[in-house]
């Protein structure tokens, strides 16, 4: 009976102008932005790789200096972008591309894509998780809507009844439908992009699971809709009560709640001003160490740790300079204050987190989102984890730029390093954090989701089981 | 014919007995309400950040004067040239400047960009600004991918649906229900009737939200009265816009669809005004107008930089020239073992490498003003761009305002750069009043042309477009069964 009724429901959409036409739209939609997305990420990936190795001659090519004037001069290193990041850009645009490398200051990201673009920017773009994310489950609506209220309107659900189906059996039966037309959809969708992916010999991200464990909160995210559309639709008298209904469940889960949430993490757990972020810092950083700082008690400690070290009385006695050690200690030291203070705002930005999570309770497009963006490396822990990533190498960069002077400048005036040091210096490699890490990073993401599609199919069934005949 | 004031009065008591209409009017308004206090709060909050800047730039500055005073009286002395209150060194380093631009009355109605860009920027001499790294508020990217809920938000995205769910079924639920035929059988045109019951929801609604929005502006500060031309364009873009989905209702209903379809129709426009033609729109901007990324900026900030270091000499001579009153004897600034000659040094090495990069920046920032202006102009292929357009522009927190504000405070950052530096290279020592009196930074807010009349002349375009369809549907007959 349930097979029975799948099959007559896909013939009816098959045979169905508007549903042809809404399937046909989304379809183009996703395959059109696939496209756009592919070309913009081969695009963005050949400027990542011209310009990193452009940052890096830059830095080589620097002339003769000082090296804790070249390590002032600093160098930036460049956000990768990962390959499954074509389909979601998640906060790429708005997170700053580069971190710029000085001496003695941890810096954010900057340069905001997002703020060379019009207020246009802000309704969207046109990408495979925007099709995904919101149109999908506008989709599910717009075929499911009058799913049941149909078979009431028209009275062949007493039809139904009568030849011993019931309302479980019926909405299992039309569920099913929608399940295999979203899958249909979904799987031409994953040819279509293993096929844009082999044709364009794009890199595979880390391997299967990943692919599928993205794939994985989508089918939940959906079975989710296809669950509520048909619960709304066995519960509405009409459909034109069904499709409001749904519709408003849909503004409120992609929409309104999205933005309810952000407001109220940034009310609950709000981030300093960078003026009160800055001045905690100097406070941390004038009770100790500064490499331009020769007199001030933390100076005078480490002095005496030094002379102790190399067994000697004074500093015109150490056989290295004594202001390149101090540099290269200075600059650990004030790197600590800073890893110290933003710990406290990554630490700020886990309670943000928390909010979001709970409110993923009244809204399953937050899960989604989150974990889309995780395994996209487009997430604000990406952030982190790179910006942490290019903090240990710029207290590495500069402690050898700085281990320099000590071991060459001793009884040289004004000590300038050749043009070979530059080379000599290592070169940043970023590695992704693992899909191991991300999955136990958003198992209550997944979980949240699992609780929404379990319990929007369970009641999908009770409720079709009390269905009223009118 | 039936009494048209009598039509009137009938068709107002339906509609205030109409739950399902006063609930979704309720839920307009909450929103509006929880907007508008969702974005004072966020205006607080900028201005606090804005008036944190201020007041460290004012209080260096007074304590840098005192300090200057202090030793010109004798009674403080000062060892290195670093700390030295009267030398330039000092100015730059410890005395930063900020250019601002205020929070604005209108800024309640949309937080456009504003949660990208800050509301100042500041002024730092002794590094260059290919980075943007002096004036970055910390906010969480979260935020700014799913943005605030504010008034603007609520009137594009929302008030739309709200119009869509009051108007979608007026006819065809008469229809359905039987009672068509019954209306058909008085002596009034069905398109009349549909007209009137439309066009009472309409003004009805307009005119609870022209209260409504007049309410909130005022509970929220904002000088209603001092801005009346604001506020009457504000006016002006809501009728037009709410007008536009009230004319598009109509045409759906009288086309004569049942419930299901006219509202699958109507929703369908709604998600292809709304959503897919500015996400499309957007995207084709960037396909067809590609920008290269500022990374190239930024790596060509820093090769300009390493060719100004490696023939420091000659382009200081070159430096001279351009500015011969920084060209000094004191031996003070030819020495590099003191603050002040060593850090002419780097300091004009930044500023050589600036001037070099700045036709290159230049031509990239036009470029992105020219993406943008190309992608605006399409704003005319949905309603919901011009209403955003025209809003945020009013409000004066689009991107073409901060961009505006920006090339403002570059442009002062010139100015007064080359005020400070002048001092430093000719070893200068700045007296009090000096630092009382350093160049500010003034926001002229009438620097770019309103967009208000092409905005509304498009959004009477669309009108007029539907109106042609409406009267052509008026002239068929309409289906009764």
């Amino acid at each position: 009976m349930i097979f029975f009724i799948t099959r007559y429901e896909l013939k009816k959409y098959y045979r169905d102008g508007q549903s042809r036409m809404l399937v046909s739209i989304t379809a183009f939609l996703l395959l059109a932005s696939m496209v756009l997305s592919v070309r913009d990420y081969t695009l963005a990936q050949d400027q990542y790789v011209e310009n990193l190795k452009q940052a890096r001659l830059n830095w080589e090519s620097q002339t003769e200096k000082d090296p804790h004037d070249a390590a002032h001069d600093g160098t930036y290193v460049i956000k990768p972008l990962y390959p499954i990041a074509l389909l979601d850009k998640g906060i790429h645009a708005f997170s700053g591309q580069v971190v710029h490398l000085g001496a003695h200051e941890r810096k954010q990201s900057s340069l905001n894509q997002a703020k060379d673009h019009s207020g246009l920017f802000r309704f969207g773009e046109l990408t495979p998780n925007f099709v995904l994310l919101y149109l999908f489950p506008i989709l599910i609506i717009f075929l499911g809507y009058k799913t049941f209220t149909e078979e009431k309107e028209s009275q062949t659900i007493r039809l139904i009844l009568a030849q011993g189906g019931s309302g479980m059996q019926l909405a299992l039966g039309k569920c099913l439908a929608l399940v295999v037309l979203t899958l249909v959809l979904g799987l031409l969708f994953c040819l279509a992009l293993f096929v844009s992916y082999a044709a364009l010999n794009l890199p595979t991200a880390e391997g299967l699971s990943e692919w599928l464990a993205l794939a994985g909160i989508y089918f939940f995210y959906y079975i989710v809709f296809i669950s509520l559309t048909v619960l709304v639709s066995s519960l509405s008298r009409s459909s034109g009560i069904s499709l409001v209904t749904l519709l408003a469940v849909w503004i409120f889960i992609t929409l309104i709640i999205p933005k309810l949430s952000t407001n109220l993490a940034g009310r609950l757990y709000p981030f300093p001003t960078l003026q009160a972020f800055k001045e905690n810092i100097y406070k941390d950083q004038q009770s100790g160490l500064n490499g331009h700082n020769f007199w001030n008690e933390a100076a005078q400690d480490f002095q005496q740790k030094v002379l102790q070290e190399y067994g000697v009385e004074t500093i015109e006695e150490l056989p290295v300079d004594y202001g390149g050690l101090l540099l290269a200690e200075g600059e650990k030291y004030e790197s600590e204050v800073y890893t110290k203070h933003f710990d406290l705002l990554k630490a700020q930005y886990h309670k943000q987190r928390k909010v979001f999570r709970w409110n993923s309770l009244l809204s399953p497009f937050l899960s989604v989102r989150f974990v889309s963006m995780a395994l996209a490396r487009t997430d604000y822990n990406f952030q982190w984890h790179f910006e942490e990533k290019a903090e240990q190498y710029r207290v590495e960069l500069n402690t050898a730029l700085n281990m320099n002077i000590a071991e060459n400048a001793k009884g040289v005036e004004a000590y300038k390093a050749g043009t070979d040091l530059w080379a000599e210096m290592p070169e940043f490699h970023y590695q992704w954090e693992g899909t191991d890490q991300i999955m136990k990073d958003h198992l209550a993401e997944y979980g949240i989701l699992s609780l929404w599609a379990v319990t929007g199919f369970l009641s999908m069934l009770f409720f079709s089981r009390k269905i009223k005949v009118v | 014919m039936i009494n048209r004031r009598q039509l009137i009065k009938t068709e107002l008591r339906l509609l205030l007995r109409d739950y399902a209409f006063l609930g979704l009017i309720g839920l307009l308004f909450f929103l509006m309400f929880f907007a508008s206090w969702n974005t004072h709060r966020h205006l607080v909050a900028k201005k606090g950040e804005l008036d944190v800047q201020l007041e460290v730039v004012k209080e260096n500055d007074r304590a840098l004067a005192l300090q200057i005073d202090s030793l010109n009286q004798g009674l403080a002395t000062y060892e290195d040239q670093y700390t030295l209150p009267t030398s330039a060194v000092r100015l730059t380093y410890n005395n930063h400047r900020i250019a601002w631009k205020p929070v604005d009355a209108f800024n309640l109605i949309a937080i456009g960009q504003s949660d990208l860009y800050n509301n100042y920027k500041k002024i730092v001499l002794y590094f260059n600004d290919s980075y943007e790294r002096a004036s970055h508020e910390l906010v969480s990217p979260i935020e700014q991918l799913f943005g605030q809920l504010d008034l603007a938000f609520v009137w594009t995205y929302l008030l739309p649906l709200i119009i869509i769910l009051v108007s979608f079924n007026i006819l065809s639920a008469e229809r359905e229900s039987g009672r068509l035929k019954l209306i058909a059988s008085q002596p009034v045109k069905v398109a009349y009737w549909l007209i009137v019951k439309i066009g009472i929801r309409f003004f009805s609604i307009f005119a609870l939200l022209l209260i409504f929005t007049f309410f909130l502006l005022n509970v929220y500060g904002v000088p209603v009265f001092q801005h009346s031309s604001g506020f009457g364009e504000l006016i002006s873009m809501l009728f037009l816009y709410t007008a536009f989905w009230f004319f598009l209702s109509l045409v759906v209903n009288l086309a004569g669809y049942s419930s299901g379809r006219s509202l699958i129709l109507l929703t369908n426009l709604w998600v292809l005004f709304v959503f897919l033609i500015p996400s499309v729109v957007n995207q084709l901007s960037n396909e067809l107008h590609p920008v290269p990324t500022r990374l190239e900026m930024v790596n060509h900030h820093q090769h300009v930089y390493n060719e100004v270091e490696a023939k420091l000499e000659e382009e200081m001579e070159g430096l001279f020239r351009l500015h011969p009153d920084w060209r000094s004897d004191d031996p003070v600034t030819k020495d590099r073992s003191n603050s002040t000659g060593w850090n002419i040094n780097f300091l004009a090495k930044q500023y050589l490498a600036q001037l070099k990069h700045q036709p290159q920046a230049l031509r990239y920032e036009e470029k992105i003003d020219e993406r943008n202006r190309w992608a605006d102009q399409f704003r005319i292929l949905s309603p919901a761009m011009i209403f955003q357009n025209a809003v945020t522009d009013l409000a004066g927190t689009s991107t073409r305002y901060y961009r505006d504000f920006l090339r403002q405070s570059q442009e002062y950052a010139q100015d007064y750069r080359a005020y400070v530096f002048k001092g430093l290279f000719t070893n200068h020592a700045f007296s009090s009043k000096e630092v009382k009196n350093l160049p500010a930074f003034t926001f002229e807010r009438q620097h770019l042309q309103s967009n208000f009349w092409p905005n509304v002349l498009t959004l009477l375009a669309y009108l007029i477009v539907i109106s042609v369809s409406i009267f052509a549907f008026t002239k068929t007959r309409t289906r009764i069964t």
